[in-house]
């Protein structure tokens, strides 16, 4: 497990390789809220475009959206 | 304790060369009597995988082996009556290293399997852990372990009741 | 889209009526004809009434652990996946790109959310779910994906106790209809584990064979055979096993219903009143094991559990629980036949596992001491029903001693062919 933090947030990344193929852990420390990702969609992430990103990081977009719902529940682009 | 003397390319040959002659005649006690008493045969499904926890397609002990032998010794191992028209080749033979006081000695085996359901083509990598042991002149050698890697172990596969 | 009725095209085709009367001629309650083991139009009949049509057993929800797990399964020569998707929920998908019909999946297990077909790149969610495609504009947009089809998706996924079925109709009775009381086996089998549930993590063994797949099936609980076939291992390795399939033991067999058939052995470890005799297995070498059960059951239920046994029940048309091994069942013609087999682990009882995949090794799989004799019979018997005389296979071990158990079952004795006319009463139907 390894700590990537910085001033605003900090999160572990592991590999979990307890199903059936390993995955990406991601796990935001402040709330403990756990993300699970695979490879294609670390790829498709190490492709998206900046726009995407940059959406990505606008706070509106999922955790502060609404206190009620995870970003399990929320999906980009459609709100 | 003397330390026993090394085995070379040639000795390991000659001895994968008559265990593979026996295997195919079903010189069953002779064939048997090529083992040690801590020996292990494994045919893997999976050869990553611990044979104590996943499925093999043999994983047989001393104890096994011998079972194994006196089952086709009874004349009522169906799957063996008649026995299978064997055929063997062995080759790529390598001296892989040692393990303990083993010799690791790797090669290839391929088997044409002859029975009245049609002929069977058995391909696979082979790796026997050889060990001298007192006797003869200069002491003969046995194998401590046979890992046989089938290149379809996890196919379907069918009947292999001869001595792989 | 329209679907094409194919099972009805065919009907018009071949005269599906001439073939049901035919099979109502070939299947009577005393004997069955050869030709019903060897002719491909009552085996395309059989894919389309059976295999395609009723409950078919598919995999266990411990072979899918975690969130996105996937494992390629079978459903008779049909190629499906089974996924676990991020919601925990399993689903069972054809392996098939709604594209071009290339497979979309290769790995036997994995873990991945989506399945990308590497003929176009056409990308699926592990429900099944469209979730695009390269260059969009070719289809006028991402909002084309709204309209084109995703994965094809088994209609029906239900499991009971970790063990998922599959059907392809979309309607039909329930899972636990089709079960009956064969459910009350599977409940039987969890018992003996401390934590009451099974797992499948030791991997396959997969057994091809050149015959019929209803061979299988009826040999499963033929109480008949275990004295010839494996005589060679009973008389040598001191198993008890012979025993309990003889004219002295008090073990049934029974007809549960829905095709479904068990050897019952538990009066037999009963009588012999020894813990862990159906496994093989002094208590003393499964020490752990044994104090899991009694912390779990308490002492005197922990030991009638582990007196009593494990089934060995046939659950039409693939299921085949035999005491420590679990057998699928997959035809891939009218004469190969495949059997995968695994050893049934108890969660939470690791020392009785390892013991339980040993054992299951020595007995199971191509070079296995029960299994390749009883192949070997399956295929010299498939050779056997070619020969044009005498036709028919007789059926009638037991008929004039048959009784009703008191859950109105019927049953005979330890070898009594019970089991097999109760499976093709149950085929019967479903084919005619």
């Amino acid at each position: 497990m390894e700590i990537v933090a910085n001033e605003f947030a900090t999160v572990s990344v592991s590999v979990d390789d307890r199903g059936n193929g390993t995955r990406l852990r991601l796990e935001d420390l402040r709330t403990g809220t756990v993300r699970h990702l695979d490879a294609l969609e670390l790829e498709s992430i190490v492709w998206a475009p900046e726009s995407w990103m940059r959406a990505l990081l606008d706070p509106s977009q999922h955790r502060w959206r609404d206190a009620e719902r995870g970003p399990d529940q929320e999906s980009l682009g459609e709100s | 304790m003397t330390t026993a003397l090394a085995i070379g390319l040639r000795e390991a040959e000659q001895f994968l060369y008559r265990e593979a002659r026996l295997a195919d005649a079903f010189a069953l006690e002779e064939w048997e009597a090529l083992w040690t008493d801590d020996a292990v045969y494994h045919v893997p499904v999976d050869p990553d995988a611990d044979p104590r926890t996943h499925m093999s397609i043999v994983f047989d002990n001393r104890g096994r082996i011998a079972t194994r032998i006196k089952q086709l010794q009874t004349g009522r191992r169906h799957s063996q009556r008649p026995p299978s028209r064997l055929c063997r080749s062995v080759t790529n033979v390598e001296i892989l290293g040692a393990e303990g006081g083993d010799t690791v000695v790797g090669s290839v085996v391929q088997v044409l399997e002859s029975r009245d359901r049609g002929t069977t083509w058995w391909v696979g990598r082979v790796t026997h852990r050889l060990r001298r042991v007192p006797g003869g002149d200069g002491g003969e050698l046995r194998m401590a372990a046979k890992t046989v890697v089938l290149v379809d172990s996890d196919r379907p596969l069918p009947t292999m009741s001869f001595l792989l | 889209m329209t679907a094409v009725d194919v099972d009805h095209a065919r009907t018009d085709h071949a005269g599906t009526d001439a073939l049901a009367d035919r099979i109502r001629s070939l299947v009577l309650p005393d004997r069955v004809h050869g030709s019903i083991y060897t002719d491909p139009d009552v085996y395309a009949r059989e894919l389309e009434r059976i295999w395609y049509a009723t409950w078919v057993y598919v995999g266990h929800a411990s072979e899918v652990p975690e969130p996105n797990d996937y494992v390629r399964k079978t459903i008779g020569p049909q190629q499906v996946v089974m996924t676990r998707d991020k919601t925990g929920a399993i689903h069972v998908l054809h392996n098939r790109c709604s594209h071009r019909g290339n497979l979309v999946c290769d790995a036997e297990r994995g873990n991945a959310g989506s399945f990308r077909c590497p003929y176009h790149g056409w990308t699926f969610a592990n429900t099944g779910d469209l979730l695009g495609f390269p260059f969009n504009q070719g289809y006028g947009g991402s909002r084309a994906r709204a309209e084109l089809p995703g994965l094809g998706v088994v209609p029906r996924v239900e499991a009971y106790r970790g063990f998922v079925f599959a059907s392809l109709a979309p309607d039909g009775p329930t899972l636990r209809e089709h079960l009956g009381a064969a459910a009350e086996r599977l409940d039987r089998l969890c018992r003996l584990s401390p934590s009451g549930e099974v797992e499948l993590t030791a991997g396959w063994v997969k057994h091809e064979v050149t015959a019929n797949w209803k061979m299988l099936v009826e040999n499963e609980t033929d109480g008949y055979h275990p004295q010839f076939v494996h005589s060679s291992i009973f008389s040598i390795s001191g198993s008890g096993i012979g025993a309990l399939y003889s004219d002295k033991s008090t073990a049934v067999t029974r007809a549960l219903g829905g095709g479904h058939t068990e050897n019952d052995l538990s009066p037999e470890f009963r009588r012999l009143g020894v813990p862990m005799g159906w496994a093989g297995t002094p208590e003393a070498k499964i020490p752990d094991y044994v104090a899991a059960m009694r912390a779990a059951y308490g002492t005197e239920t922990a030991d009638e559990i582990m007196i009593d046994g494990s089934p060995h029940v046939m659950i039409f048309p693939n299921l085949f629980v035999a005491e420590i091994q679990l057998f699928q069942i997959q035809p891939l013609a009218v004469d190969r036949t495949v059997q995968h087999v695994t050893a049934i682990q108890f969660k939470g009882a690791p020392d009785l596992n390892r013991r339980l995949v040993t054992q299951c090794v020595g007995s199971v799989g191509p070079a296995g001491m029960l299994l390749a004799d009883d192949a070997e019979m399956y295929e010299r018997n498939q050779r056997g029903v070619a020969q044009r005389q005498p036709e028919w296979l007789d059926l009638t071990r037991g008929v004039h001693r048959e009784r009703v158990d008191d859950d109105g079952h019927t049953i005979g004795t330890a070898t009594d062919e019970t089991s097999m006319r109760a499976m093709w009463r149950h085929y019967r139907e479903l084919m005619t």
